[in-house]
């Protein structure tokens, strides 16, 4: 069952601002467990963000040491290339896993999120924030999802061409993969734009619309808003700094002090309970 | 009382110096039925754009003339505010479903136009009703097949109660219920006084119903249809090519297959019947690799595939999807074909080409797949098909959007493959094509395959 997207995006609007806020490494580790055990709760789960979060969040970790020149701790140094800082820090390490977990929970939290999501109460939403432009609503209700569907289809059919899209070196998978992307944007395109024409064809933006009768917020939707407001308060420290902020370098700060135990249970419990929540 | 009045419209795509529609006047009276024909590309699907008003406000470029629906006109009214008289059902209605589920995607039009919220699923089951598609109503547009994703589309019109109903290629994947229903929804419209325009490929559906029947060609009204070439003889039987035995295929708990058993010999075209939702699309699927097979298995040449991936199946199967037009990989329609022959040496890769193109009336090497209208893609997707030459032919509803001349082309296309010791089967609604082409007719009831009376070509 999808669930009401009200709720939904403000738990995962929270969720991701704490991502975004926060240096602790415990908060965005307790952050990580939970989108994964929201990802893993959904019935149709969108396996493209985890993969995305995966490759972005390793790039981020892997490149964070070549780009950074801070850190007392040398692990290892290469010999001097211009641009390139190839001296390597246990700092810049860590500075770098911490940018990818960043990223990693806000691509997982995405995906989970809309897959959770009743795509038509998204869609009415949208509509309503957004009530004269069809093409704008389309592109930011079904972008997404359509991009997915096109993602399985031109896979198919390059299958049916003979192409081989999960055996041979991950090099060449890659590259074959890669040379789907330019197709599979442009069909989304042209599938958000086939989803505004029926939209406006069929009176999107004609004046003031009703609503057939949806069914009334469940428990879990309730659950969901409640769950929201403890990550809701701890985005909120986090962007004003009322959270222990963690210090990168030259050297890694402090163990965690009480304040941040406790904001890594409650993120953690949050999430979890959220995901456990909307597993049933 | 006319309801729609188009005069000397003219209308250049973009930036294009070729006219789709060239001084088209036409006039609609309330209740008439037009039936408008005419080859691929011939501007059928931009006339009923201009009439919704999405030519000029939705696509750009040039426009000239006039078209005034309901008393609005066209260039002056927004394609939403013509939503109150204008009723539009697109050739590809898998594309154009709005909402997830059937009931909420009907509901949608009705909600714009701000009809009360306790007569919205009022309207939404009598629309449904009316195209037999009332047991759909709980349905996720994602389980429907092709043809009930089109019932759908046109309750989702008709839910709208206009004045002017348009249809593009209504019935191209309508089994014979579906063609009987909209039938007699067409006339009772007609008699309430809506007008209905629909281009159709398939005159014998729809032209008795029609008070005109207009042919637009290269954008002119008064056009005439390209010739129908002379069929092709089909080829011998010859040895057994593909085999099936015992086949389940289920989608979740549901059995959607059960104990299929098929066997298609080389030299010969079979034509796959079967209603709406009946289990063809997911047969295909099945021998293609695409869907797996829960019981039973397929075997090409003596070989048992059942276990082996599409990519490996695909050097002896050749599969179109329905649809398949939408998924191009390349950015040129040559390179598309080219990408699809990739086992060949490349002289012969080329020659193979140049032949279906040729074979296939592709006129345009150099175009990007998303510059081709729904036709040309789709043709674009089977030659992509042939190209390969593969052993096992697989067609999902080929004939889609095709005009009669174009109809005609694959089907020789196809006889020419069965005369080299290919097998086709195709799954089509379009009984005069497969009564053209096929040697032989099945039918998919009920998830079994039944046999039809063998049908030997003259």
């Amino acid at each position: 069952m999808r669930h009401a997207p009200g709720p939904l995006l403000i738990f995962g609007t929270a969720l991701c601002t704490l991502a975004f806020a926060t240096d602790q490494p415990l908060i965005l580790g307790a952050l990580t467990i939970g989108v994964i055990a929201l990802h893993m709760a959904a019935i149709h789960r969108r396996r493209m963000y985890l993969v995305v979060g995966v490759v972005v969040g390793v790039g981020v970790t892997l490149l964070n040491p070549f780009v950074q020149a801070n850190g007392d701790l040398i692990l290892f140094a290469l010999p001097d290339i211009p641009i390139f800082d190839l001296q390597v820090t246990l700092e810049e390490v860590i500075a770098g896993a911490a940018l990818g977990l960043r990223s990693f929970i806000v691509t997982v939290a995405i995906g989970a999120i809309l897959a959770h999501v009743d795509p038509d109460r998204l869609l009415a939403l949208t509509s309503r924030l957004l009530p004269r432009s069809a093409l704008t609503a389309s592109i930011a209700a079904r972008m997404l999802p359509t991009l997915e569907r096109d993602a399985l289809a031109l896979s198919e059919t390059a299958q049916l061409r003979g192409v081989s899209l999960h055996s041979g070196r991950w090099r060449g998978r890659a590259r074959t993969a890669g040379a789907l992307a330019v197709p599979l944007v442009g069909s989304a395109l042209e599938r958000s734009l086939d989803v505004a024409e029926a939209m406006a064809a069929r009176g999107y933006g004609a004046g003031p619309r009703t609503r057939m009768a949806e069914v009334p917020a469940t428990r879990i939707d309730r659950l969901v808003l409640v769950l929201s407001l403890p990550l809701v308060t701890l985005a909120g420290l986090a962007v004003a700094g009322g959270l222990d902020p963690f210090v990168f370098y030259p050297t890694l700060g402090p163990p965690a002090t009480h304040t941040t135990l406790i904001a890594t249970g409650v993120a953690l419990t949050s999430t979890c309970v959220a995901a456990a929540g909307l597993r049933r | 009382m006319i309801v729609a009045d188009v005069q000397a419209l003219s209308f250049w795509p973009g930036r294009s110096d070729r006219p789709a529609l060239d001084r088209v006047s036409l006039q609609i009276a309330r209740g008439e039925v037009i039936v408008v024909q005419g080859p691929s590309g011939g501007g059928k699907s931009t006339l009923l754009r201009a009439l919704s008003g999405l030519v000029p406000h939705f696509h750009g470029g040039r426009f000239a003339g006039r078209v005034v629906v309901g008393g609005y006109d066209t260039r002056t009214t927004e394609a939403a505010k013509l939503a109150t008289v204008v009723g539009s059902v697109f050739q590809d209605p898998e594309a154009h479903a709005v909402r997830s589920t059937v009931d909420r995607d009907v509901a949608f039009g009705l909600e714009n136009l701000g009809v009360a919220a306790d007569q919205i699923p009022v309207r939404v089951r009598e629309a449904l009703a009316l195209v037999d598609a009332a047991h759909l109503q709980r349905r996720a547009i994602d389980t429907l097949s092709g043809g009930e994703r089109q019932r759908v589309a046109i309750a989702g019109a008709l839910a709208l109660r206009p004045q002017l109903l348009l249809l593009d290629e209504p019935t191209s994947q309508l089994d014979d219920r579906g063609v009987a229903a909209l039938q007699r929804t067409i006339r009772a419209l007609a008699a309430s006084g809506v007008a209905v325009v629909v281009a159709e490929h398939h005159a014998d559906r729809l032209e008795h119903l029609a008070d005109r029947t207009v042919c637009l060609a290269a954008g002119r009204l008064g056009g005439t249809e390209a010739p129908v070439d002379a069929g092709v003889p089909s080829g011998c039987a010859g040895h057994e090519l593909l085999r099936i035995e015992g086949l389940e295929a289920r989608y979740g708990d549901c059995a959607v297959l059960t104990r299929v058993a098929l066997t298609l010999a080389a030299g010969t075209v079979t034509a796959l019947h079967g209603a709406n939702g009946s289990g063809k699309s997911t047969l295909a699927r099945v021998i293609a690799g695409l869907h797996p097979a829960h019981l039973g298995r397929v075997i090409v040449d003596g070989r048992d595939v059942t276990a082996e991936p599409t990519q490996t199946r695909a050097a002896a199967i050749g599969f179109l999807p329905q649809d398949a037009g939408r998924w191009l990989l390349r950015e040129r329609v040559e390179d598309e074909l080219a990408f699809a022959a990739w086992r060949c040496a490349d002289a012969e890769r080329q020659s193979r080409v140049d032949a279906v193109m040729t074979e296939l009336d592709l006129t345009m090497p150099a175009a990007h797949p998303l510059d081709l209208s729904v036709g040309e893609r789709e043709r674009v997707a089977l030659a992509a098909v042939l190209v390969a030459d593969p052993q096992v032919i697989v067609l999902d509803e080929p004939s889609r959007g095709m005009d009669p001349a174009r109809r005609a082309l694959l089907g020789n296309a196809l006889r020419r493959r069965s005369q080299r010791g290919a097998a086709v089967l195709v799954a089509t609604h379009d009984r005069g094509f497969a009564d053209a082409i096929a040697d032989r007719h099945v039918e998919v009831v009920e998830g079994r395959i039944l046999e039809q009376a063998d049908r030997v070509r003259q």
